[in-house]
Parts: C-alpha cells; sequence; structure tokens
C-alpha cells in the first residue's frame, strides 16, 4: 500500500465517514483501503476530531469568546470544526484570522460591537512586532513601522475593550460614531491609542514618499484648530519610539 | 558567508528589540551600556544580561534604577575579561569612538572569540567619513595608523566579519545620542550571526538529564530536572520571551508535533525555521518527532496517524531527516506511535521499521510505555530495536504507582538501554513530590 494510498484513506475517514469510494487510486491501493478496518478509521476519524476541536478552541481570541458568551462560541466552533479550509496550527495568525473571518459571515452573530471587536483582533494578529532587519526602499519622509497601523473602531471601543481585558461584562454602549485609533503591538504589547485629529491625518499620510513638513503643511491648511503640542513636535515622539521609520539623517525635512 | 542587507537607514532602538527571538540561549553582554536602557529591555525580556561601562557613575545609576537582575560591571572593555564562546549575544555600541584604532583589530578579535556557536554580534561606530573625525576625537595612540581614533575605514567592519553571516550593514549619516553633538555623523552598523558546527552531537555524548514532567498550561515545574514541552505551541514570536524564562529554569525538550516526518517533502511554510529557532531559544539537547504523519493535502493533525512499516515509508522518513539536519544540527529522537499495531500492508514489524530509521538516519528512540504495554509481547517486540539507541521514555503517573507492566518494561529498558531521560505525565491532583522521588528511584536503580 502506497504512502499516498495511506494518507488518502486518512483524509476520506475524516471528511467522509461513510464514504468508501476513495478516488484517484489504483484498483490495488482502493482495495487495500477496504481492507483497512472499520475500528481504525473510527479511531483516525475520533482522534482527528478531538484535535481540531481542541485547535479551535485555541483560536478563538479570548475577548470574542467573553463578547460572543460561552453558547455562541461553541456553536460556532461546532460549525467550522469540518470546515474544508481549516489551516493549521502555524502559523497562527492564519487560523485566527480564518476563525474571525468565518464569525463575520455568521448573521445570527451579530451583536453590538463585535465588528469592531473582529477588526481589532484581526489589525492585532497580523501586526509583528520582532524581525530580522528587512531591506527597504530608500525613504524621503516617514513611513509606519509594521507593527503600528490606523484603525477604524467605534468611539467607545476603548471603553468596551478596557471591560474585556478585566474580564467585566460590557457596558450598553453605542458603538458610532467612529474614529481612527493608532494600534501598535510592541515590546510591550498591544496598545490603542487615541490620538488628536491633525497627528492621525499626519500619520495616515506617512508612505515615506513626503517629508513631515510637508505632510503636517497640509494637514494644518485643511483644519482649523491648531494642535497642541503643535504637528512638527509629533515627529520626534514618534521617531523616537519606532512607530516612524525615517531616512537616515533622522529627520524628514 | 552570505552577504548581509545594506540598509538604506539606520537601526533603531526597536530594531534591536526586535532581533531579541533570534537570540539562542545564553548570556548577553552589553558593552558600553550608558543609561542602561537597552540591558533593562534584555532583562525585561527574560534574558540573563551583563552591562558594561567605564563610567562609574553610570554603573552605580542603573543599579539603583534597574535592579540587581543584571550583572553591572565598570570597567573599560580592553581590561574586560570574556571567556571564549560565553555570550549568546554582544551588543557593542558606539564603543568604538573611544577606543584607539590600534587595539580596535585585537578587541573585535576577542570579541568575537566571545560570541557562541550561532549568537549574534550587533555593533555600531563612527565611520572615517564623519565629520568630527578628525577634529574632535584624540589622535591614534598607535602612530602608525593616519586615521583618528576609533574610526572605522569605508567597508572596515563588514570585511572583519566576512567569515561570519552578515544580517544587517548600514554605512551613512545618523545623529547619534551618545556624543553630544545634535549634527548628523557617519557611522557604521553590523548585525552578524557566528557559524554554527556543521556536525551534531554523538548520540553517546548526550548528558543524563533525570526526571522531567510533560508540559501542560499551568503545570507545577518545582523539582523536575527537565519538562518535555509541545513545540508547536511556542513557536510564534511573541511566545519567545516566554519560553526564554521558561528555559531559564530548567532544560527543555521540545517534541515537534505536526512535523509530518512520513509526508513525503516537508514543511515549507517556516514551521522548520521556527522550530530551529526555538531549539536555539530552549539550547535543547535533543528533541523528539513522531514516525507519523500529521499533514496530508493541506488536512492537519497532531493525533500522529502512524505510518505503514512499509519500504517506501522508510525511504520518505529518511530523506526527510536528511533534508532536516542541513537546518537542525540538534539530535533528534524518534517516536513511533502504536508501536504495537500492525498494518496487513506492512512490509516489515512496527519495531523492525523503527530500527531501520533510527540506524540509517542516525537518531535516537523515546519510547511511550503507556501504549507499548498494552500488547502482550511488547518485550519480544522491544528485542528488535536497538537497545543503544533508546535515550528517553515516557511513563504516566498511574503506571508508576502501580507495579504493573509498563513499570516492569521501564525496569527492563533501565537496565539494558543508556537511557538519559524519564518524562511523566502526572494526572490531576498528583502528588507531584512522590511521583518525582518515585521516578527518581526507577532510574536509579540501573543507573
Amino acid at each position: 500500500m502506497s504512502l499516498k494510498a495511506f494518507e488518502q484513506a486518512w483524509i476520506e475517514s475524516l471528511l467522509n465517514p461513510g464514504d468508501r469510494h476513495w478516488h484517484q487510486l489504483t484498483t490495488s491501493e482502493r482495495a487495500s483501503l477496504e481492507a483497512l478496518s472499520p475500528e481504525t478509521l473510527a479511531s483516525w476519524r475520533e482522534q482527528a476530531q478531538t484535535q481540531r476541536r481542541d485547535l479551535l478552541a485555541t483560536a478563538l481570541p479570548r475577548r470574542i469568546r467573553q463578547l460572543l458568551g460561552e453558547a455562541h462560541s461553541a456553536d460556532l466552533l461546532a460549525a467550522l470544526q469540518n470546515h474544508p479550509d481549516l489551516p493549521p496550527q502555524y502559523p497562527r495568525h492564519e487560523l485566527i484570522s480564518f476563525v474571525l473571518n468565518q464569525l463575520l459571515s455568521v448573521p445570527t452573530l451579530s451583536m453590538p460591537h463585535l465588528r469592531d471587536l473582529v477588526s481589532y483582533e484581526l489589525a492585532a494578529v497580523r501586526l509583528v512586532f520582532f524581525g530580522l532587519p528587512q531591506a527597504a526602499e530608500p525613504l524621503k519622509g516617514p513611513r509606519l513601522a509594521a507593527w503600528a497601523r490606523l484603525i477604524r473602531l467605534g468611539e467607545q471601543f476603548p471603553t468596551v475593550l478596557e471591560s474585556l481585558n478585566q474580564g467585566h461584562p460590557v457596558d450598553d454602549l453605542p458603538d458610532m460614531p467612529t474614529r481612527r485609533f493608532l494600534l501598535t503591538r510592541d515590546f510591550g504589547g498591544l496598545r490603542l491609542e487615541t490620538l488628536p485629529p491633525g497627528v492621525l491625518a499626519c500619520l495616515e499620510r506617512c508612505d515615506g514618499s513626503r517629508p513631515w513638513s510637508e505632510l503636517s503643511a497640509e494637514v494644518m491648511a485643511q483644519q482649523t484648530l491648531r494642535e497642541d503640542p503643535p504637528l512638527g513636535e509629533w515627529l520626534e515622539h514618534f521617531l523616537r519610539r519606532g512607530v516612524l521609520l525615517a531616512p537616515s539623517t533622522n529627520s524628514s525635512d | 558567508m552570505s552577504s548581509g542587507i545594506v540598509s538604506p537607514r539606520h537601526l533603531h532602538f526597536t530594531d534591536l528589540l526586535a532581533l531579541l527571538p533570534w537570540i539562542p540561549a545564553g548570556p548577553i553582554c552589553d558593552i558600553g551600556c550608558g543609561n542602561g536602557r537597552l540591558a533593562a529591555a534584555l532583562a525585561a525580556y527574560g534574558l540573563p544580561v551583563t552591562a558594561l561601562d567605564v563610567e562609574r557613575e553610570l554603573i552605580a545609576h542603573n543599579r539603583q534604577r534597574y535592579g540587581e537582575d543584571i550583572d553591572w560591571v565598570q570597567s573599560d572593555i580592553r581590561n574586560y575579561r570574556m571567556q571564549r564562546e560565553s555570550y549568546a549575544a554582544i551588543f557593542c555600541l558606539n564603543v568604538f569612538p573611544f577606543i584607539p584604532n590600534g587595539e580596535r583589530a585585537r578587541l573585535i578579535g576577542r570579541l568575537k572569540a566571545a560570541v557562541r556557536p550561532g549568537g549574534l554580534m550587533v555593533m555600531t561606530g563612527l565611520s572615517e567619513r564623519d565629520p568630527a573625525a578628525s577634529t574632535r576625537l584624540a589622535r591614534s595612540a598607535n602612530r602608525v595608523s593616519i586615521l583618528p581614533t576609533g574610526v572605522f575605514a569605508s567597508g572596515e567592519l563588514p570585511s572583519r566579519f566576512q567569515d561570519w553571516e552578515l544580517l544587517f550593514e548600514y554605512e551613512g549619516p545618523a545623529v547619534l545620542s551618545c556624543v553630544k553633538e545634535n549634527a548628523p555623523h557617519e557611522i557604521v552598523e553590523l548585525v552578524a550571526r557566528k557559524p554554527q558546527p556543521a556536525k551534531a552531537p554523538q548520540l553517546s555524548a548526550l548528558p543524563a538529564l533525570g526526571v522531567g514532567l510533560s508540559w501542560a498550561p499551568g503545570s507545577r515545574l518545582v523539582g523536575a530536572d527537565f519538562l518535555e514541552l509541545p513545540a508547536d505551541g511556542f513557536l510564534e514570536l511573541e511566545d519567545d520571551s516566554a519560553l526564554a524564562r521558561l528555559s531559564r529554569q530548567l532544560p527543555l525538550i521540545p517534541i515537534a508535533q505536526t512535523l509530518s516526518l512520513g509526508t513525503p517533502g516537508l514543511r515549507a511554510d517556516g514551521y522548520l525555521e521556527a522550530l530551529a529557532r526555538l531549539l536555539a531559544r530552549c539550547d535543547s539537547p535533543w528533541w523528539s518527532a513522531s514516525l507519523a504523519f500529521s499533514r496530508a493535502e493541506g488536512w492537519e493533525h497532531a493525533g500522529h496517524q502512524p505510518l505503514p512499516a512499509t519500504e517506501e515509508a522508510l525511504e520518505t522518513v529518511k530523506q526527510n531527516i536528511r533534508a532536516l539536519r542541513r537546518l537542525i544540527s540538534t539530535p533528534l529522537l524518534l517516536d513511533l506511535p502504536m508501536l504495537n499495531r500492525m498494518f496487513r500492508h506492512d512490509d516489515m514489524e512496527p519495531a523492525t521499521f523503527l530500527r531501520h530509521v533510527a540506524e540509517e538516519a542516525d537518531c535516537g528512540i523515546v519510547l511511550d510505555l503507556s501504549q507499548l504495554a498494552s500488547s502482550p509481547d511488547a518485550l519480544s517486540r522491544l528485542e528488535r530495536l536497538p537497545r543503544e539507541r533508546i535515550l528517553q521514555l515516557r511513563l504516566n503517573a498511574d503506571q508508576l504507582r502501580t507495579q504493573g507492566p509498563a513499570l516492569q518494561l521501564a525496569q527492563n529498558l533501565i537496565q539494558r538501554s543508556p537511557v538519559r531521560a524519564l518524562s511523566i505525565t502526572p494526572d490531576t491532583g498528583a502528588d507531584l513530590p512522590e511521583l518525582l522521588r518515585q521516578a527518581r528511584k526507577l532510574l536509579r536503580r540501573h543507573p
């Protein structure tokens, strides 16, 4: 019996317990598979189901589970258990992203703050702080580091997040209006920061192609209120933290 | 060695922190630690740090601010004794401006020798193009040199590390906080990794670890000699800090759960690289994987489906292990789940299959006695195994307490094989000290 046939039997036993018509196999391979005892196949299936259940349970972020409640969480995981596209355990971000994206497609799971929380968790899982130095295009101006991004969430979301982090029930808060936040995953973990609108507008323009002075002038021309501290002073703050990467003169101007 | 990234920008402090998961196990030396910020971050991550500075006041201040977890040393690096291959990483940031040119080569040689194989060197300094080089700094004590003190010639730093793997190089402008003027300087920076020896340690030279425990979330570890760890739960970079702390408490033996040695072609999704990094972080004397397949056509299952004991499977596994060795030199112990099962399509007995793989791919064997003991002819199956390669046994707590077939098998194996480690899976509410005492007694009976 070839390895291929053996693996095929294993997959078939997981996907189609009642179906003994294995495709893409030679006649002799198929005969070999027919000879495997039903107990063997049942044992494979049982093991696989347990493993998948455990794996999925680790992929549903704690805060999502808390917001959904145990019953909804269990239903969701049960529904995903036999999904043919379930990614492997490593890398973890693929598995978590898969579960979160599937969650969003379940209409019965609609509830306040869920969409925001899923956006937050998806963004968080994709931000990677650690890494070996990478080659990058020469910069003409500041650019957001790979571990920082802007995200649009409900204005009250930080309060919701704090409740979830503390394990408390979520207050009945509106999830509108929305605003932008800076989300970072750095040495100290995840951080959601509320910043003045002008600063956020500058950060949004930081694609490495233009100096900060040009970006901040553009933003100031569009808004009536002056930022305090002035926009120019924020550059040093973000450079020092590494949130912004800049040309090697350490100045974007 | 491979050429590094010639970067268009210099290193930020955060770039240094982002490197930490790639520093293998072992102490780190921060030379010219200054205000201690980097040393404090390294220690907060869970790494053992020696921080050195020539300024007595700085060291006293840092000790007061950051505490005694860091080994603060007031010394001139030129007078500081460093053992060969004693550090997993050396950070030497902006120290060379203060080192006379004539002493630079010797000092770099000493620092290179002090890094362990696989360890990192992060070195920065001023380049000869620096505007302050010829005026601000003292002239070299070495009169042969025409360069000012402590200035690297263009291309000098990478060339001094040409026998290492260069991960990052930069030569260009930057503002340096250590040099008081706020004007841009011309600097050089390098991150390099010392090559690893290609040859793996001999199985016969593996250390005797004693009695260990299988890891579970929230496990108590007190008293164990080592911990058997599911590698798949610790492969992500974000897990590295926790792993660094754990590996400082006791030796770790990782189990690669979804390696799938039986699948033709090894995983190509970064899993193997992550596993190699994890093994370097833990400095594990060995690791283990099942002779099984856990992936097929995108399906993954950590439950280890046993391979058919066929010639084809044998060749597949041997080929996979040979490919693994190019990336991971840490010795591998093989586990064969369901050693007592037999498929009618098998070309040989499972034990014979395991013997062939172990001998032909030069691997050790770890035996899970909880499964094996259920077979009435377990002893005769064991006779087919190469006894000299059985280096680790697994028992569950209940089997250790009960005078049954598993315990008898363990006694037999400990007597006749060079068993280096016995790992116990504790049950809920187990009296851990008593369990470890019994296991040690078993292991000592036949040293």
